[in-house]
């Protein structure tokens, strides 16, 4: 489904989510670690949203951001967060913890990378589900407990009723990212947030996680922010991707568009890097030469100069601007 | 239960009732020493107050009391030993309890708002526990009692409980100093526990997940720390017992408060009971708090032993 289908089916694009020149920097002996550097994305309700790039590009703490959840020594130092609540665009930076509190788990939702780690040991599955509701819907703990195990059900755990009273440590890792599904959807969260949601897992069931997560979203027509590194995630799962590199967004397009016509050298190279099956030739892998910059020593000039095949000298001292290419296509390139 | 386990759950019982024989038994040989027994230097040359046959026949006396139960009956005062005993364990608990509840109660509260003061500097974060824990215990309580005095002497109400009287164990409201006196340095040690857990599961995924999740911090701490927080103070129980049991004599002693720990001495050093009754006295209440604080520890020990670390497991 484009981007064109989903705003129909919508009737008419509503924009559930407008990130502006976000800035989230970390300070970390005496360093500026400019993690995000003025990221712009926008998601419109029940679209599909990917945010790719490396390790280290900046994806999560983008949506850490988003969801409010930037410790010290972490600071978002300027930018917006609109969210669309109660008709208008509503800026988040500008809350206050309790209405961030509010908003958190119950309009915006996030499921995160590790499994493993994000379930609490020490509290049954139920009753980290239905905390959700304890909070957001003030339902008592039996009603809650009941709605938690019905949710658990409807995530594909067989035997919810007994298993909802069991410890994480009961669960495998692709059980443990459905309860973590669960938790998340319960509350019907306007926006959720993937947060490399099947990057912990085995292959195997990878595709089972990632289908789940987008039958629950479309039955509640939510709008996913995706963030992977997986190009063939993106390709299955999203409408519109967002290329993303040291804290700077390199590439946004819809997603056809995308794989179709790269534009940034960098997009390019990362849709190279993708191992072909089908190819009769064998060929070694293609990879992109050099390494992410420290944070601390990004380019003054395009982020990407460093490792670059087609740079320029204007590319080592000049940042190029995030424009519009084609229609709904922007790069950021001073080739274009 | 297997039966490996049994057999390794009886080797610990046995090892540990052996332990605690040898202990008894080593308590028992110093405490039957009599109290006049002395070894004076004299015109160059050592001399003991009686024959070493007579410190012998006292010390099996002493045992063979104990085991009988007759030292328990010695009269002391027109008290018999075993009913004082009785009276002042009952005391020494009511301030062991109180003592525990009430470090709990401080130091908690304390340990989470230390970890909330982002701002503030580490050291001194550090030093306002670190201090009650530097000084040394007969300070802290000399501290509180001269508060006491003052108030008392200046007609001052405590606690809306009116003037209280700064020594004694008459009404139940002499109890309130010994407790403050013997929680600070265990609520000291609770807080610094409860900060340094809370720093450390701050970072933990399952925190940031709870938090996502729409909880506030109190509910953070409620619902997702509190377990690990009490985990953590339970595995640190021995010590902060040993802490208490340490303070017990001291508190009781400036503070007039006939418990164990008080009697310990009292009978012992007083020129008023025969040195058979000092005797006697010493053997019931060093006995009585030995095998009370070798019941706890135990008890604590197995705790951290077996049941900690299925918990922590998980």
């Amino acid at each position: 489904m484009d981007i064109t289908e989903n705003r129909r089916k919508i009737g008419g694009a509503m924009k559930l989510l407008e990130v502006k020149n976000l800035k989230t920097y970390y300070y970390v002996g005496g360093e500026e670690i400019p993690a995000v550097d003025g990221v712009d994305l926008s998601i419109n309700q029940g679209e599909v949203f990917a945010l790719i790039g490396e390790s280290g590009s900046g994806k999560s703490v983008t949506s850490l951001s988003i969801m409010g959840l930037i410790d010290p020594p972490g600071k978002i130092l300027e930018g917006q967060i609109a969210f669309h609540r109660n008709g208008v665009m509503d800026n988040l930076l500008a809350k206050k913890e309790r209405e961030w509190q509010a908003i958190r788990g119950n309009e915006i939702s996030m499921i995160y990378q590790d499994p493993l780690t994000s379930l609490h040991p020490l509290i049954k599955v139920g009753d980290q589900v239905a905390e959700v509701l304890e909070i957001h819907k003030k339902m008592g703990k039996k009603q809650a407990k009941r709605e938690a195990v019905e949710m658990i059900r409807r995530v594909g755990i067989p035997d919810a009723e007994k298993r909802s009273g069991e410890f994480p440590e009961k669960f495998s890792g692709g059980m443990r990212q459905r309860i973590m599904i669960a938790m998340a959807m319960i509350s019907n969260p306007r926006l959720l947030i993937a947060d490399e949601p099947t990057t912990a897992l085995d292959v195997t069931i990878q595709a089972e996680i990632l289908d789940l997560i987008k039958k629950m979203g479309k039955e509640k027509n939510t709008g996913i922010l995706l963030i992977t590194h997986d190009l063939g995630v993106v390709a299955e799962m999203a409408d519109r991707v967002s290329v993303m590199y040291c804290g700077k967004i390199m590439e946004e397009a819809p997603v056809k568009e995308l794989f179709r016509s790269p534009k940034n050298p960098y997009t390019k190279g990362l849709i190279k890097c993708i191992p072909k099956i089908d190819e009769k030739k064998r060929e070694l892998l293609e990879i992109i030469e050099g390494c992410v910059p420290y944070p601390t020593d990004f380019p003054t000039g395009c982020r990407f100069s460093t490792r670059c095949p087609n740079v320029m000298e204007r590319c080592k001292t000049e940042l190029p601007d995030l424009i519009e290419a084609v229609p709904g296509h922007k790069v950021r390139c001073h080739l274009y | 239960m297997n039966a490996e386990l049994v057999l390794k759950l009886g080797k610990k019982i046995v090892f540990q009732l052996l332990v605690l024989g040898m202990i008894l038994l080593i308590v028992l040989i110093a405490t039957g020493v009599p109290t006049n027994f002395n070894v004076y230097y004299e015109y160059g040359q050592y001399h003991w107050s009686m024959t070493l046959d007579e410190v012998k026949i006292s010390i099996l006396d002493n045992i063979k009391g104990f085991i009988s139960g007759e030292i328990f009956s010695v009269k002391i005062a027109s008290e018999s030993i075993g009913i004082i005993f009785r009276t002042a364990f009952v005391l020494s608990l009511k301030v062991l309890l109180g003592g525990t509840l009430l470090a709990l109660a401080l130091g908690i509260p304390k340990g989470v708002l230390d970890s909330r003061k982002k701002g503030q500097q580490e050291t001194f974060k550090l030093l306002q526990s670190y201090i009650p824990l530097s000084i040394p215990d007969v300070l802290t309580v000399g501290l509180i009692q001269f508060g006491a005095i003052y108030l008392y002497y200046n007609d001052m109400t405590f606690l809306g409980l009116g003037p209280i009287h700064f020594i004694g164990d008459e009404s139940w409201v002499n109890t309130i100093y010994p407790i403050i006196s013997i929680s600070i340095l265990p609520a000291a040690y609770i807080s610094r526990i409860t900060a340094s857990t809370i720093e450390t599961l701050y970072t933990k995924q399952y925190i940031v997940t709870a938090r996502g999740k729409g909880c506030s911090f109190f509910q953070v701490l409620k619902n997702h720390m509190m377990k690990n927080i009490i985990f953590e103070i339970l595995s640190s129980a021995p010590t902060i017992m040993a802490m208490m049991f340490s303070s017990l004599l001291i508190i009781e002693r400036l503070f007039f408060y006939r418990g164990v720990g008080f009697h310990l001495i009292f009978f012992f050093i007083s020129d008023h009971f025969a040195p058979e009754q000092a005797r006697a006295s010493l053997t019931v209440f060093i006995m009585g708090l030995a095998l009370f604080y070798y019941i706890l520890f135990l008890s604590l020990r197995g705790l951290n032993a077996w049941i900690l670390p299925k918990i922590e497991e998980r």
